[in-house]
């Protein structure tokens, strides 16, 4: 009677073990699933944003390239011109620089001063017509340089696009348990980008 | 017995219509036309154009798949759309990748831009979009130039912009023939005299999609009528539906564009 009673009171209590070591490996099975999806997720995301960084640098390097060719359209060239262009120019060399050392500060800083200057420089053409406004050379390099312009807004938009789905990522629950230190990436201001340059010869 | 399977099958295609009335669409943009080459809802073209640009858009597609051609730049498409009202409503670079214009990325969206002033249609501007394989042929610089040339060309009224329309068309095709395709020649003007030998002629409008091609076009469509069939529906009740999609589908080679356009 005895032994009856005690061999089933082990069998319950190796029941309620099964039980127990059940829900702590499901609790450890579900916190390593969460884990895993975590990481993966922000290491494929970041790979994404890190991707599209490239092709927003590979567009501005581009973009640059254009810009030369206006410039080249652009036939005389007075103490003020020449001082934009060579802002341009030092600028440029400073943006080869920072691509080159993957300085993505020193890079934003010429890349923003490359865009006021050129900006400047346009503004000053446009003002004064009669003398840089004369061959359709200027116009079609102006349109290709727009064009150019549109491609790195396309490539800072999906930049950005790529950001905002990695820093929702790292923030939100449950993965900021797993993940959340990370830093945030910046998105890309577009001021420099979508202003409308004048058309001329149109 | 009889009534009642054919209630059932009618209401079931009462429940596609439904469903297919129902679902979201997954973006704001256009939808391509019925031609796919030329999209002109507000009827701002004459007949005339919109009919000979789908004529030699298509020509050019299926020239640009000859076997002879390098594989990696076949299927050349060329889509001309006109839009009434402010230009920032539409975004051409969604539009050509939603449209998927060009194999191989090899595509050019030209969008005219014009306001309402009473009945008149007043021409705002022009907007050129590259395909990104054909960006490396084709430049915005010399995109532009084509534009300088032949639609601001001094011979055609200002006010006809129909021919100076076609006078690009003509160009564009002309640069892809003898500099991507390397033709040894592509005869502009004698298409532009046929072209100006019509230009007022009475022609039929192009066709437009009906809310049976938007039926037929639908998954939900052939999956319900495949259960009706199943459960004893008779597959001649959907005949007379069938007849109502009676024309080939014209759709783009699924190109892409990384924004590369200008405006003018």
């Amino acid at each position: 009677m005895y032994i009856y009673q005690f061999t089933r009171m082990g069998d319950l209590f190796v029941k309620k073990l099964y039980i127990f070591a059940g829900a702590v490996l499901f609790v450890v099975v579900l916190i390593g699933a969460l884990w895993i999806s975590a990481y993966n997720g922000l290491v494929t995301k970041e790979n994404d944003v890190i991707q599209k960084r490239a092709n927003v640098h590979a567009t501005l390097s581009t973009r640059f390239d254009k810009m030369g060719t206006m410039i080249d359209a652009i036939e005389s060239a007075n103490t003020t011109v020449q001082g934009y262009l060579d802002t341009i120019m030092a600028a440029r060399i400073a943006f080869a620089n920072a691509l080159a050392n993957n300085d993505l500060d020193a890079l934003d800083a010429s890349v923003t001063e490359i865009n006021s200057t050129f900006f400047d420089l346009v503004s000053y053409v446009e003002d004064n017509p009669s003398s840089y406004n004369t061959t359709s050379l200027y116009a079609n390099a102006l349109a290709e340089f727009n064009a150019s312009t549109n491609v790195v807004l396309t490539a800072i938009l999906a930049y950005n696009t790529s950001v905002t789905k990695y820093n929702n990522h790292i923030k939100t629950f449950p993965n900021n348990i797993f993940v959340g230190s990370n830093s945030l990436f910046a998105t890309y201001e577009v001021d420099n980008y979508n202003q409308t340059l004048p058309s001329f010869n149109s | 017995m009889i009534i009642k399977r054919f209630v059932v099958v009618w209401l079931f295609m009462l429940l596609t219509l439904l469903i297919v009335s129902c679902q979201p669409t997954s973006n704001t943009a256009l939808k391509p036309s019925k031609l796919f080459y030329i999209h002109d809802s507000h009827n701002v073209l004459l007949n005339a154009t919109s009919w000979s640009i789908f004529t030699y858009a298509l020509e050019l597609y299926e020239d640009s798949n000859d076997q002879s051609i390098l594989s990696s730049i076949r299927g050349s498409q060329v889509v001309v759309l006109t839009h009434v009202g402010d230009t920032n409503e539409i975004n051409s670079t969604e539009i050509f990748n939603q449209w998927g214009i060009g194999k191989n990325d090899m595509g050019i969206l030209i969008i005219l831009s014009f306001n309402k002033q009473g009945d008149a249609f007043v021409f705002n501007h022009i907007t050129f979009e590259i395909g990104q394989q054909m960006s490396h042929y084709l430049s915005a610089f010399e995109a532009n130039q084509l534009i300088s040339d032949y639609f601001n060309d001094p011979l055609i009224p200002a006010y006809d912009y129909d021919a100076r329309l076609m006078n690009l068309f003509y160009a564009v095709l002309s640069f892809i023939y003898l500099n991507v395709y390397d033709y040894d020649a592509y005869n502009h003007n004698s298409y532009m005299e046929a072209y100006y030998n019509i230009q007022y002629e009475y022609i039929d409008q192009i066709p437009t999609y009906t809310i049976y091609d938007d039926l037929l076009s639908s998954y939900w469509f052939w999956i319900i009528v495949g259960f009706i069939i199943l459960f004893g529906g008779s597959v001649f009740r959907f005949m007379p539906l069938l007849f109502f999609s009676n024309s080939k589908a014209f759709k783009g080679g699924g190109g892409k564009s990384i924004g590369y356009w200008f405006r003018r």
